[in-house]
């Protein structure tokens, strides 16, 4: 008898018109139609027999090639006999130790960062400054240093290129320092990988905050984490606490909402307000149109711009899928969000 | 007890029989003409972040950019 089974890192998401395969080690994936979901949702000895009998010959014969598409692109994989059932990645459980996943600090200029960053315990996972200022390689670095000191080992970086920054400055910097996960220099002359899969350059402009919050395919993150926390948290805002560019303490820089100046609260204090956390468990399955998207679990979310901003559940604003017509359009063409777009103030960031 | 403890350790790794100290510890290194530094772990250069594994860009923090 022949059977296959789903590679044990393979999950499936079912949608309302697709379903998306995604193979969370290798970070790929890919849509299927729902049919053949109702078909491999079993993942494990799925027996070819006993589709055949469902089936007439010609639809047979078009789910057969479906499965060698799957198994060319080594989502599936025949066997001749039952396999003793392998672990089932998707129903695991996310947990992080940390009381902070991600602080985004926002900074206006070196001095800024000086000022405030003693306040920021080293007991988070991960910081991502963000300088709306041209930083030079050696400011930069200065910065580093003192977060090295302080104990941090995580470190993402968003700047404006300042001019008298060379790519091999950047390199140079990176390799001297392990904390730096990730650089992204905006402003810059074109569109490369300074160093392929860390420092990322763009010609975009790094201007304003509104800039953020945007959903698109070239941002999905397809691994293990993504995909479990998704399920059960939000998965921009869980554990995250920002500082924008006033010092303001937030859940994002985008939001309206603030609990406290930096310069005299504390964020430990900031974690024991319970309006702090209301959006940390608002999950993918609970918003609007996205609980229908086969995406859900390997996208973000965004509650900072909602399609309706009086609704905490709403979808992202700048989302431009539709999962009830497989389509992806420019988000802010589309006449449904002009009141949205006008509301936030969004009118040139689109 | 446990500092003499730490000291040992330390003791080790400068005779280079361990390959690292506390990371917060007193250490000495030997400068190139011999003379012996004593100073903080942390803030000599060849010891830094030694034992940090690289974090992988796992996660997308905030979508302020698109890849293009
Ligand atoms: S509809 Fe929701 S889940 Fe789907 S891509 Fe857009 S934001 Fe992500």
């Amino acid at each position: 008898m022949n059977y296959f089974s789903l590679f044990s890192s393979c999950v499936l998401t079912q949608g309302f018109r697709n379903s998306c395969l995604v193979d969370l080690e290798r970070a790929t994936y890919c849509s299927i139609p729902n049919e053949l979901y109702q078909i491999i949702k079993l993942k494990f000895n799925i027996a070819l027999d006993d589709i055949e009998q469902g089936f007439d010959k010609e639809d047979f014969q078009v789910i057969k090639e479906y499965l060698s598409f799957l198994e060319d692109k080594k989502f599936i994989y025949f066997h001749l006999e039952k396999q003793e059932l392998a672990h089932d990645i998707s129903k695991d459980q996310f947990s992080n130790c940390h009381k902070i996943e991600d602080l985004i600090f926002d900074l206006k200029s070196p001095e800024s960062f000086y000022k405030n960053i003693s306040k920021i315990s080293a007991d988070i996972e991960k910081i991502q400054l963000r300088y709306f200022c041209p930083v030079s390689i050696t400011e930069l670095e200065d910065m580093i240093e003192i977060l090295r000191l302080n104990g941090h080992t995580n470190v993402e970086v968003i700047l404006k290129h300042h001019s008298d920054n060379s790519e091999n400055g950047y390199i140079d910097l990176f390799h001297k320092y392990k904390l730096i996960s990730r650089v992204c220099v905006m402003d810059f002359f074109e569109d490369k990988f300074i160093l392929p899969n860390y420092i990322i350059a763009l010609k975009q402009p790094l201007v304003s905050h509104k800039q953020c919050g945007v959903i698109s395919e070239k941002l999905f993150y397809p691994n293990l984490r993504t995909y479990l926390s998704s399920k059960s948290c939000n998965s921009c805002l869980s554990k995250k606490v920002s500082i924008d560019v006033e010092g303001e303490i937030k859940n994002c820089p985008s939001m309206q909402e603030s609990f406290g100046n930096i310069r005299d609260t504390s964020l430990e204090g900031v974690l024991r307000q319970q309006e702090f956390l209301k959006f940390w468990n608002i999950t993918k399955d609970e918003i609007e149109v996205c609980r229908d998207c086969e995406f859900r679990y390997i996208c973000t979310d965004c509650r900072a711009y909602r399609e309706d901003p009086f609704n905490d559940y709403s979808k992202p604003l700048k989302c431009g899928y539709n999962p009830y017509t497989n389509k992806w359009e420019n988000w802010s063409e589309s006449p449904l969000k002009h009141k949205a777009i006008h509301y936030y103030g969004l009118q040139d960031f689109g | 007890m446990k500092n003499q403890k730490k000291e040992l350790i330390n003791d080790l790794v400068i005779k280079g029989i361990l390959p690292i100290a506390y990371y917060n510890s007193e250490i000495i290194e030997l400068d190139r003409d011999g003379t012996a530094i004593r100073g903080s772990k942390m803030s000599i250069s060849k010891y830094k972040q030694s034992t940090i594994q690289r974090a992988a860009p796992d996660k997308c923090i905030s979508k302020i950019y698109e890849l293009f």
